[in-house]
């Protein structure tokens, strides 16, 4: 399949700290990849850095062929490539189609001019994104919530609408940063669901940074683990749950069984 | 009707214009600026400028038309001209300050409007430290209150529309809106200059409605009663900021009956509201039925 992400050798510090040591991943278009790794491993920032919201120190990542180094994060979206964050992130105040809308904003024709002078073309293209944030809201379950403030929905609807704000942009790359935090086993399933299907149905490559291994394993054929800003391990969810390095960086010195068993 | 009440009207028009154009900026974009009124200074300064010099060139290129239109014609220009040069006042500042943190910005526009005043307090050509006086009187209520609707109506249209809500989506959370492809920079030197511009013209009536400049008119004690509009309008609606511009320009007015109690008054009754009311009188929301309306109506 065709190379959709590399990084080659990356690496970020901040001040003392060597948040990032020597990444180098690949990612192929279509790709479903998992990432996981013990609390402060530096997978938010390995998102960080894909994104452009913090610069590696050394390295490079080139995103569709292009080198990332001196693109900002708007530029890098434009690319095809984005996010939703640990810590949700949506415009709190907004409604939650506005949320939809506003995303589209690299892909709409009419200028800023134009929504002031409000001639037909300009009609035309926004009665035509409404409709698309239509077709979106509904597909995730969304639309009879539109006009609700996004503050205001409960916390599984603002991780999913969250999902649909990235998917609003077409990327080609989705990234998820622990998109299961803070569900329960039932939610965890449906979004389990969620994903595979966004996977089939948006045609797009997915990096999922993920905590709970149920979610990442019965979703990823290929896993990568970090541990204190380095790759200890890369393979399919059976190797990695047999990996001595997985298990140690996991769980310390406890007994080997404990996981694998699992 | 009432000399007095009709320089109150006038005056509510005129702060309305600056709310409502500061309200871009602060309300909408979430930049806090504190030269509002230094950009009202220019456009102020920079209109009366133009139509003290250029009267007689543009009664004599429209010597056809009757005087009176000629000389609208001139006023309608100096706007123009004062919101221009506003603007590009607004770009100036903008540039360097608006990839700073939000309270790096505040400082920079406070010294923006400092150094404005400073400059025209020099410049001998618009009065200096004497102040500008024998500006003509164009500015009446008509003049006042078409802008005002101007500003309204481009402002509503502006953030109501799906490309204009990256201007919220930047004040609302500014990675997020980077991250999906908004240019959060571009957007904010927007909203300055846009913001910039009103209050230029916003300026540009004020000189012509008193006839008399000085730089006292314009310090940052100004730009203050500018954002205590907004934020006691609501961040980010445009009717509640129209709303606020009203009862600040009145309130002082009717504590006159107080004399010298009358700032003390009028501080407290603004603490007062704020305390009950943190999100200010209409929060994010509007009156609706005084704006124009959206394609999509209540289906979107
Ligand atoms: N802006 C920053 N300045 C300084 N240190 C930072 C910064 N961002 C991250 N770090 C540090 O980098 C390390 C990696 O953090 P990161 O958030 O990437 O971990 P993580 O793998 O996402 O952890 P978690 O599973 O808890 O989300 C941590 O030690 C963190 O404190
Ligand atoms: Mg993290």
């Amino acid at each position: 399949m065709a190379e959709l992400l590399r990084s080659e050798h990356c690496g970020i510090q901040f001040g003392g700290l060597r948040a990032l040591h020597d990444i180098s991943i690949r990612i192929a278009a279509g790709e479903l990849l998992g990432m996981i790794g013990p609390n402060g491993a530096g997978k938010t920032t390995f998102f960080n850095l894909l994104t452009g919201v913090y610069r590696a120190t050394s390295g490079v990542i080139f995103f569709d062929e292009h080198g990332l180094e001196k693109l900002k994060t708007f530029q890098i979206s434009h690319l095809g490539m984005a996010r939703t964050f640990q810590n949700i992130r949506l415009f709190a105040d907004l409604t939650v189609v506005d949320n939809v809308l506003v995303a589209f904003h690299y892909q709409m024709k009419s200028s800023l001019g134009a929504s002031v002078v409000r001639g037909e073309k300009w009609r035309a293209e926004e009665i035509s994104w409404h409709d698309t944030a239509r077709e979106l809201l509904q597909f995730f379950g969304l639309w009879e919530r539109r006009h609700e403030l996004a503050k205001n929905l409960p916390y599984g609807d603002q991780r999913r609408l969250e999902i649909v704000r990235a998917l609003a942009t077409r990327p080609k790359l989705l990234l998820l940063d622990e998109p299961a935090a803070g569900m329960n086993p039932t939610e965890k399933n449906q979004l389990i669901g969620l994903i595979r299907m966004v996977h089939q149905k948006f045609q797009l490559a997915i990096l999922l940074i993920e905590h709970d291994m149920s979610v990442v394993m019965s979703l990823c054929p290929r896993i990568i683990v970090l541990d204190y800003g380095e790759i200890i391990a890369e393979g399919t969810p059976q190797e990695i749950r047999n990996n001595p390095k997985v298990i140690e960086a996991y769980l310390g010195t406890a007994p080997v069984n404990y996981v694998t068993s699992n | 009707m009432n000399l007095y009440y009709l320089q109150i009207i006038n005056m509510i028009g005129i702060n309305a214009i600056m709310a409502v154009s500061l309200n871009l900026i602060i309300g909408h974009t979430g930049q806090f600026s504190l030269g509002h009124a230094g950009f009202m200074a220019i456009g102020a300064y920079g209109s009366a400028a133009f139509t003290v010099y250029q009267k007689a060139f543009f009664l004599k290129l429209f010597s056809g038309l009757p005087p009176s239109l000629a000389e609208s014609l001139l006023f309608l220009v100096a706007l123009i001209f004062g919101g221009t040069l506003a603007s590009l006042g607004g770009l100036l500042v903008g540039i360097p300050t608006l990839r700073l943190r939000g309270d790096y910005l505040a400082i920079a526009t406070l010294g923006l409007g400092e150094i404005i005043r400073v400059l025209v307090l020099n410049l001998d050509f618009v009065g200096g430290a004497r102040g500008f006086t024998d500006i003509p009187e164009y500015t009446n209520f008509f003049w006042i209150y078409l802008i005002l609707t101007i500003v309204v109506v481009m402002m509503t249209r502006l953030v109501h529309s799906a490309k204009g809500k990256a201007f919220l989506a930047i004040r609302e959370d500014e990675i997020a809106a980077s991250s999906i492809g908004i240019d959060a920079f571009q957007y904010k030197i927007i909203a300055f200059v846009v913001g910039a511009f009103w209050a230029g013209i916003g300026g540009g009536l004020f000189a012509h409605l008193n006839t008399y400049l000085h730089t006292n008119s314009f310090s940052f004690l100004k730009s203050i009663e500018f954002i205590g509009m907004v934020v006691l309008g609501g961040m980010g609606s445009v009717t509640g900021s129209i709303l606020a511009a009203s009862l600040l320009t009145l309130l002082p007015e009717v504590l006159r009956v107080a004399s010298e109690w009358r700032m003390i008054i009028y501080a407290l009754l603004l603490i007062v509201f704020m305390i009950l009311r943190p999100q200010g009188l209409l929060g994010k929301r509007e009156f609706k039925w005084l704006l124009p309306k959206h394609p999509k109506g209540k289906n979107g």
